[in-house]
């Protein structure tokens, strides 16, 4: 067990400088010469020579590629992601400002998602084939069809707008939040029901579910007690990729809902190429990733005794 | 004048307007077993989920059943439920399929007290273990890390763990090794003061139950006691019975070596598994591999099919020691229906290997080839488009025989391909492999059912674990 999880965490810890050497070659190997992408983020139209000298001299840029990678990654192991092009201040301070709005965000929209897809899995699978499960499909089915901005598009214009519940321009804390993460967690929760919904209808059918019957257990506890654990292995593992991509989708979302997150930093980042921040956006997302995966492997692992034998071996 | 522990009377079911069960009606004494036999599809199995209440809403169970307290409409599902596990005991087929995988065993034992909301009890479990030859200490380790035998056992403790006076067990060894089935048989004996055993299975069936009933078709064609066996005087549906298991005899193979193995040594896990095997194998001949589970079996399978190298030794394959062809080598599995597209028709099923292997066939034909082989093994009357999940355990065993002699392989790799099969489905199958043996093909049929490789095999190998003197014995050489 500790083997196997030790084993996990090697394999994370790879992947994460695997991510981080993507992330940095994107300044490489994006087309034109930084030091004039550097002045043109400045919005510096027709740079001088002395001005770009200063600014390689400054950013390091007159190094060679490993060099600079590997003083780039020291930089990031000490949380110095360098200094933004744009501002001249230093990226970490400027994403760590607005960073704890989008966990909120996301974090709270996760967990109404996990609960909202948990609790209707279960209501499906408890009466398949009657009215409540015929409800919960229709429903994930349109959500699943629906692209998470439309359907926040569509809340705020009925909702917000029109019925005058909550706020357009929003604070960044209290009842928007819920309103935001609601809205998000709902949808993304449509798919993850049809998962759970088809692996609880599944176990129900096998063997187990099917002896605890005929010792006389009632349909609740053969749901909840024989077809859930089981079902939930490949649940957890779709959660676990979307918990990854939970961070690196919220720019779009919080554009949306005027979210003061980390979101429209990111995008004004993008527009004007400031490369030190798009860089470290992106290597946070994918160490999000990477931590959600493990923790869903240790979970996994946890709960089925036949993988602990199996990575032991 | 002693009350049966169990009566049913006049138990009939339907789905819609088709009948599979009519007028099923018998009792159980205290201290019998009666064995309910009969074919696949002869309604055994709806007969036990009646009596369960655990049929689907859409079949109309009439009858009455009588237990201890009392007689209860068989319609009455939910009344029914209120009795299992205090008054009915059930022990399923496959003892892996019925545990739980993420849970302990010994959280499978007391769910027969959680089930009804009791507290499980501690000294009732280790007195269930001391009779029935459970360690108390294996109770604590998962299903994954038990024997089928010893598994099926923990499964009877589950069963009987309330007491109750009847115990209903479904094919209860068809999942576990012949040695083993003896033992397991004695401890569902052992375990309720009456026992119900259905099964396909007629010699397991005369030495365990008191009373045997056959069921044809939904009905009672038969009812015999134990002693008219030994007698020999058996109703003559019991009779045919017994007789339409007939198995094919060997034939004479050819002379041609397809396979030739030296001193082939099987490793699993870094621990030989065997002492050294050298065997050769014949076009035309059936050779039997027989042995307890953990012998190495499926890994002297798997180094013959070519997918894992023999630790030590040769294999030559036409004399000359190479990978094998594509579509040399053909594998049958035990489930035959998992080796199938369930989304594919059975003629393209079937046309599989002639659009792969070296043998090819223009697209036009391919059915028609498909139709031709499925002819061949006994199943014309089966639609070509049909797809497999319409298909019985034995009639997909036939497909995938037809498939294989499409294929024309070389060398058939048969791993206990009966052993899910009611006796004249398997007489059926058996003929079929015979048939691929008499169009040329070397076949390896292991299973741990000596009594069976005897009867069809040319020469039967004898797997033994290491440090048991001579490592195999061949009997029975028909050259």
């Amino acid at each position: 067990m500790a083997r196997a999880l030790g084993l996990r965490l090697i394999q994370g810890v790879l992947a994460a400088f695997g991510a981080s050497l993507l992330v940095w070659l994107m300044l490489p190997l994006a087309p034109g010469d930084p030091a004039e992408m550097i002045l043109q983020a400045r919005r510096v139209e027709e740079p001088t020579a002395a001005q770009i000298a200063e600014l390689r001299e400054r950013f390091g840029l007159d190094q060679p590629y490993w060099q600079r990678y590997l003083l780039w990654l020291a930089g990031v192991l000490q949380g110095d992601f360098g200094l933004s092009w744009r501002t001249g201040e230093p990226v970490w301070d400027g994403l760590m400002r607005r960073l704890p709005a989008t966990l909120y965000l996301v974090g709270l929209s996760f967990v109404i998602s996990v609960a909202w897809s948990l609790a209707l899995a279960l209501v499906a699978a408890r009466w398949v084939g009657r009215w409540p499960d015929r409800l919960v499909l229709a429903y994930t089915r349109v959500l699943a069809a629906l692209p998470s901005f439309v359907l926040a598009l569509l809340l705020l214009q009925f909702v917000v707008v029109g019925l005058g519940v909550g706020l357009v321009l929003s604070g960044g804390a209290g009842a928007t939040l819920v309103f935001a993460a609601a809205v998000l967690g709902i949808d993304r929760a449509a798919g993850w029901t049809q998962l759970l919904r088809a692996g609880l209808i599944e176990h129900l059918a096998r063997g187990p579910a099917d002896v605890a019957r005929a010792r006389g257990a009632r349909p609740r506890r053969v749901l909840t007690v024989y077809a859930l654990p089981a079902a939930m292995l490949p649940w957890l593992t779709a959660l676990g990729i979307s918990l990854g991509g939970l961070i690196g989708g919220a720019p779009i979302l919080e554009t949306i809902f005027t979210w003061p997150g980390i979101g429209a930093h990111v995008l004004t980042a993008l527009s004007v190429r400031d490369v030190p921040v798009i860089q470290a956006f992106v290597l946070i997302a994918a160490l999000a990733y990477v931590g959600a995966s493990l923790l869903v492997d240790a979970l996994a692992l946890l709960m089925d005794p036949r993988m602990r034998a199996g990575a032991v071996r | 004048m002693t009350l049966p522990l169990l009566s049913v009377t006049g138990l009939s079911v339907a789905y819609g307007s088709t009948e599979v069960l009519r007028d099923i009606s018998f009792d159980l004494m205290p201290g019998q077993a009666l064995g309910i036999l009969g074919l696949s599809g002869c309604g055994k199995t709806t007969l036990l989920r009646a009596l369960l209440g655990m049929l689907p809403p859409s079949a109309k169970v009439r009858g009455q059943m009588r237990t201890g307290s009392g007689a209860i409409a068989l319609s009455n599902r939910a009344a029914l439920r209120a009795r299992l596990g205090r008054e009915i005991g059930f022990v399923a087929q496959n003892p892996f399929d019925a545990c739980a995988p993420l849970r302990t065993v010994r959280a499978h034992v007391e769910e027969a007290w959680r089930a009804h909301g009791l507290r499980p009890d501690a000294a009732r479990i280790a007195a269930l273990c001391a009779q029935l030859g459970l360690d108390p200490a294996m109770l604590d380790h998962y299903p994954h890390e038990w024997s089928g035998g010893m598994l099926q056992r923990a499964n009877i403790a589950a069963a009987v763990a309330l007491a109750p006076p009847v115990v209903l067990a479904d094919e209860p060894t068809s999942a576990v090794d012949a040695d083993t089935a003896a033992a397991v048989m004695d401890c569902l004996r052992a375990g309720a003061p009456g026992t119900v055993i259905v099964s396909h299975d007629l010699p397991l069936v005369a030495r365990y139950a008191d009373q045997v009933l056959l069921i044809e078709e939904g009905r009672i064609t038969a009812r015999a006691p134990r002693t008219a066996f030994a007698a020999g005087r058996l109703p003559a549906p019991l009779q045919d019975f017994r007789e339409s298991g007939t198995l094919p005899p060997a034939r004479p193979s050819g002379t041609d070596v397809v396979l030739q193995a030296t001193d082939l040594v099987l490793v699993r896990g870094g621990r030989q598994l065997a002492p050294p095997l050298s065997f050769s194998l014949r076009a035309g001949e059936i050779f039997g591999v027989a042995g307890r589970s953990g012998l190495g079996k499926s890994t002297l399978l798997a180094v013959l099919a070519g997918h894992l190298p023999a630790a030590r030794g040769t294999v030559l394959r036409d004399g000359v020691a190479r990978a094998p062809r594509n579509g040399e080598v053909l594998t049958l599995f035990q489930d035959a229906l998992s080796s199938m597209n369930p989304r594919w028709p059975l003629s393209r099923i079937v046309a599989e290997p002639v659009t792969t292997g070296p043998l090819r066939v223009p697209p036009v034909s391919q059915t028609a080839a498909a139709c031709m082989a499925l002819a061949e093994f006994g199943l014309s009357h089966i639609r070509p488009d049909a797809r497999p999940g319409t298909l019985s355990t034995g009639q997909g065993q036939r497909v995938t025989l037809a498939r294989a002699s499409l294929a024309a392989p070389r060398l058939v790799l048969a791993d206990e391909p009966t052993s899910a099969l009611d006796p004249q489905q398997k007489a059926r199958a058996l003929a079929g492999l015979s048939h691929l043996a008499r169009k040329g093909a070397a076949i390896v049929f292991v299973s741990h059912d000596t009594t069976l490789l005897d009867a069809v095999c040319n020469r039967v190998m004898q797997m033994q674990p290491l440090g048991c003197g001579r490592s195999k014995q061949e009997r029975g050489l028909i050259a």
